[in-house]
């Protein structure tokens, strides 16, 4: 038998060398690929976090234009107010404040020159602010 | 340089085409086999480990994972102590003309100097380009070319010597073929 670049006439070593290019076997392809993959998703749990925070960035951008972000802040709002009113604590009772006593339970006032003294106003000393000035002017010479 | 982020693209997203080319490298430097086997699970497993090193503004995975195969191939062809046998031929009128092709053409090769192979192996194993084995050696398109064009014209004459021989005596089994020195 003739080797083959005497058989073909045209023969071109190049498309032979192309043609005649060794194959792994199947097997060894499989198993290596296996592999690889194996060892590739289990060292890169980043990849995983980085497609949640796409996918999130996506559906924001997806929604933005329906108001879907006012939506959103109005409804964290409403969640941080009923939290807040059923969180929170009354340090006094309230019973007492009635609008009765907010009318009629009024502090009285000293008259004008005069300063509390215990329950009386007595008259204030001369000087002191609120005092009545009984004189005007400069004083009488003659 | 550019910074590198988590979104950069994995080299190793579709291995098994990757795995073909790398392994019909490996074969045509080592030949078919269980070498050959070895040293594209080597370049796998240092591509793995090495993966963040992969940049791929400078060229495309197969590239950069023939780079690291070259030095598993190397370090293949340095480890081995006894010389290596081509694979034994045996009567050849058994055979499938494909088959046959393909040890007649594994035996020429192993006739060619390290540098020959390598260049050959590179571009019809690995299928790379002759822009990308000249950025994988560090030299000039041309010049890969017009070393590659004459590693073929060697191929080609080595043939023709073989057809000769083979028409003046009857080709003895087992030819054995001296290996070439390691690039």
């Amino acid at each position: 038998m003739k080797p083959f670049w005497s058989r073909q006439r045209s023969f071109n070593i190049e498309d032979e060398l192309r043609r005649a290019k060794p194959e792994p076997r199947s097997e060894f392809v499989l198993t290596l690929a296996e592999r690889l993959r194996a060892q590739r998703h289990g060292a890169r749990p980043v990849l995983r976090v980085a497609l949640a925070a796409a996918l999130t960035t996506a559906l924001l951008a997806a929604l933005a234009p329906v108001g879907a972000l006012g939506s959103a802040g109005s409804a964290a709002e409403g969640l941080v107010n009923a939290a807040t009113r059923v969180a929170a604590t009354h340090t006094r009772p309230l019973a007492g404040q009635t609008p009765a006593t907010n009318q009629y339970n009024k502090k009285k006032k000293c008259p004008k020159g005069t300063k509390k003294k215990g329950t009386k106003c007595v008259k204030a000393k001369h000087g002191t602010k609120g005092a009545r000035v009984s004189r005007r002017g400069p004083h009488f010479t003659g | 340089m550019r910074p590198r982020t988590m979104f950069a693209r994995d080299p190793l997203s579709n291995p098994e085409p990757l795995i073909r080319r790398v392994y019909a490298y490996a074969a045509y430097r080592l030949g078919d086999g269980p070498d050959a086997e070895d040293a594209t699970n080597d370049a796998f497993e240092r591509a793995l480990r090495y993966r963040d090193s992969y940049d791929r503004d400078r060229g495309e995975p197969v590239a950069w994972l023939i780079g690291i195969a070259r030095r598993c191939v190397d370090q293949i062809l340095v480890d081995r102590v006894t010389v290596a046998e081509p694979p034994d031929v045996e009567a050849p009128v058994h055979l499938e003309d494909e088959t046959l092709n393909r040890l007649e053409l594994s035996r020429v090769l192993g006739t060619l100097s390290a540098q020959d192979r390598e260049l050959v192996a590179l571009r019809y194993g690995a299928d790379l380009s002759a822009r990308q084995i000249a950025e994988l050696l560090g030299a000039r398109t041309n010049t890969i070319e017009v070393a590659l064009h004459r590693a073929l014209e060697r191929l080609r004459r080595q043939m023709t010597r073989e057809q000769s021989r083979s028409h003046s005596a009857p080709t003895p089994e087992g030819v054995r073929i001296e290996p070439s020195p390691p690039v």
